[in-house]
């Protein structure tokens, strides 16, 4: 994001819960030191290398009985997520948060944590839920507003290239509204299609996740501003299945009506939340999964982005019994994550280089994936 | 909870925490068995060596190694959990007295027994309960729908040792627990970090529950005696039973008495009672 609000939050506020600081150089060394396994989903948490052990192990001793509890069980979770989930919150126009939460456990009711960096970028911070019902009832609460909820029957599918589009076409309509209001014009009902390009075009320069397109950006595949014919074709697209009225010569748009109550309620989101998911499918193949959760005006939409397919965006209102729900299910891990197991590789062959185990007197194995010798008697690494 | 001991540095510090223990002991029976008034030296120098000997306790507790022992089938989560695998010379093998860390587990565990095939048994000043020397399940607990157990292998010194965890479900339907592997007490953290602690058959004393007033009634279910099963492949065959094969660094759960290398092995099927590095005699159950 190139142009984030200025008031960027997280969860302080909002959890009353201890936060740990671990400075991200020593995350590594911690997790080796404590022979955590580690699993393929933890190469997404992006761990810088290590300091050396006896530095993670000074700053360890440090921390009290109670901290090296949850700390540890920390490092468990970031060295072997069973599921991460990205998420990002905007809260009217005001308040940017971003956190991602890490589950070692592939029970929903199980603690989780959530994992950041400070403001140096120089720590791990580090905040342990009781469950992720504590992150839902959070979200359940923004989406709630404390504001009069409505009902609709509004459910519609598009591509995903259109949901792009479409996304373009309601940052539009909010910014002419803003417009009109300025200049005591009225809103206008026909839009022309470059300003489409051009608010699209906006969305991807300045990222600002005030506007609906740059917020739902880092979930969407084709990340590229469409040329106007490819424009149009969305356009087109969102035409045939009813969303907008595209003139013939493809110059303008109009609203088609229910896109009028959709614009409408968009102009005012006292609360948008993103969701990317990564974890593993039935048959424990790395999967994602990418959503929003939308309060409007009036009501709540929940965006499936990428569908099974990946190609396709579906929008429904709901309720919030029915977000609670669906939050529930995102965040249940469904696969097994691989293991990165120590890959046995020959050691070198030259007897002088050959190393032994001070316990066992067994000789080690070299595992090339972290440089060290490991011990498959004793299960544990060698002193380097 | 802190960095775990080498196996040089655990040498030097039970060398050391035995000396010290020693000296304690006669200092004490120096004071209880005087016949004069005890001076104040003396009673000064064995209260600063039992303070000492606490710190090192304390100090072993932080140090005693945590490893992957095994896995959870409902979690998924591997299970970490300390244990002195130098040696059953450790304090964390002192079955009476055992110095262990607070354990971080899986919201699953219910338990965790052990075997322990013997090699040459360490000295010990304590007496050391190490279980039998080949696995075993306890049917009483493992045929109920909310568990699962799964059994491992890990080398203790110059012994092979067992673990085997049973995981629960649904606490909902939790029956008593048996006490930890080598220990006279069951515990867990639950997700709250409370920490659970008993002993296994024994009421503490303000929890005692209060029968005067009831009608005595012949109810066979009312407390389950636990027995002990050897034979491991019906279990495994069942499901029942996971296992991770040995030296597998991934701890990944193995289904099925195929290439299940637990069922069948050999050695006694008697609890082990160890001190001074003799095997003193057989439990008949363990206690």
């Amino acid at each position: 994001m190139a142009n984030k609000p200025e008031d960027i939050e997280d969860f302080d506020e909002e959890f009353e819960v201890k936060e740990y600081l671990i400075p991200k150089n020593i995350v590594n060394a911690l997790i080796d030191n404590f022979s955590i396994i580690r699993n393929k989903l933890s190469e997404v948490m992006d761990i810088p290398t290590s300091t050396t052990s006896e530095h993670a192990l000074g700053w360890w001793r440090q921390q009290s009985g109670d901290d090296q509890i949850v700390l540890k069980a920390a490092l468990t979770a970031m060295a072997a997520p069973a599921m991460i989930s990205q998420i990002s919150i905007m809260r009217g126009n005001e308040k940017y948060i971003q956190t991602t939460m890490a589950q070692e456990s592939s029970r929903v009711s199980d603690p989780c944590f959530l994992i950041g960096e400070d403001e140096s970028g120089d720590h791990v911070k580090i905040r342990r839920l009781r469950a992720p019902d504590v992150m839902i009832g959070t979200m359940l609460m923004y989406l709630d507003s404390e504001m009069e909820l409505g009902v609709a029957d509004f459910n519609f599918t598009t591509e995903i290239d259109d949901f792009h589009t479409l996304l373009g076409f309601l940052d539009l309509y909010r910014r002419q509204y803003y417009q009109a209001l300025m200049e005591h014009e009225p809103l206008p009902t026909v839009f022309n299609t470059e300003d489409v390009r051009n608010s699209i075009d906006d969305a991807h320069s300045y990222g600002d996740p005030r506007w609906l397109l740059p917020l739902a950006l880092p979930v969407l595949p084709n990340t590229t501003v469409p040329d106007q014919n490819t424009l149009n074709y969305s356009l087109y697209d969102l035409g045939k299945i009813g969303i907008i009225n595209i003139s013939s010569d493809y110059s303008t748009v109009t609203l088609a009506d229910p896109t009028e109550l959709l614009c409408n309620e968009m102009l005012t989101r006292p609360a948008s939340i993103r969701i990317t998911n990564l974890g593993f499918d039935e048959n424990n193949n790395p999967a994602g999964m990418s959503t929003m959760f939308i309060r409007s005006e009036n009501l709540v939409w929940f965006i499936n982005v990428g569908g099974d397919t990946g190609g396709t965006a579906s929008w429904a209102v709901i309720d919030l019994e029915k977000a609670s729900e669906l939050m529930k299910e995102l965040f249940t891990p469904v696969g097994a994550p691989t293991v990165v197991a120590p890959e046995p590789v020959e050691a070198p062959k030259a007897s002088s280089d050959a190393k032994y185990c001070s316990l066992c007197g067994k000789e080690a194995t070299w595992i090339e994936q972290y440089q060290r010798w490991y011990c498959y008697s004793c299960q544990r690494y060698l002193d380097s | 909870m802190n960095t775990p001991f080498t196996a040089e540095e655990r040498r030097k510090f039970l060398q050391e925490y035995s000396k010290l223990h020693e000296k304690s002991l006669e200092l004490e029976y120096q004071v209880v068995t005087s016949e004069v008034e005890v001076s104040d030296d003396l009673v000064k120098e064995t209260d600063t060596l039992r303070v000492k000997l606490g710190e090192m306790r304390d100090q072993y507790r932080l140090n005693v190694p945590v490893l992957p022992l095994s896995r959870c089938p409902y979690t998924n989560q591997v299970v970490y959990h300390s244990i002195d695998h130098y040696g059953l010379d450790g304090l964390w093998w002192n079955s009476e007295a055992p110095i262990r860390p607070v354990e971080v587990l899986p919201s699953s565990f219910f338990m965790l027994n052990g075997a322990l095939d013997l090699g040459k048994i360490e000295k010990t000043t304590f007496v050391v309960k190490p279980g039998p020397e080949v696995p075993y399940v306890i049917p009483e607990i493992l045929s109920l729908p909310q568990f699962k157990a799964v059994i491992s292998k890990v080398k203790i010194g110059d012994h092979t040792g067992y673990p085997i965890f049973y995981f629960i479900e649904d606490w909902e339907e939790a029956v008593e627990p048996m006490n930890n592997w080598g220990t006279n007490y069951w515990s867990f953290l639950d997700a709250d970090m409370q920490l659970g602690y008993h002993e296994y058959g024994v009421y503490a004393e303000e929890q005692e529950p209060d029968y005067s007033d009831e009608e005595i009634i012949d109810d066979e279910d009312e407390e389950i005696e636990y027995t002990y099963d050897f034979d491991l492949a019906k279990w495994v065959d069942d499901g029942k039973l996971l296992w991770v094969a040995p030296d597998d660094p991934a701890f990944m759960l193995r289904k099925g008495t195929s290439g299940c290398s637990y069922l069948n092995l050999s050695g006694s099927r008697q609890f082990s009672v160890l001190f001074d590095g003799e095997y003193v005699e057989p439990e008949e159950e363990e206690s």
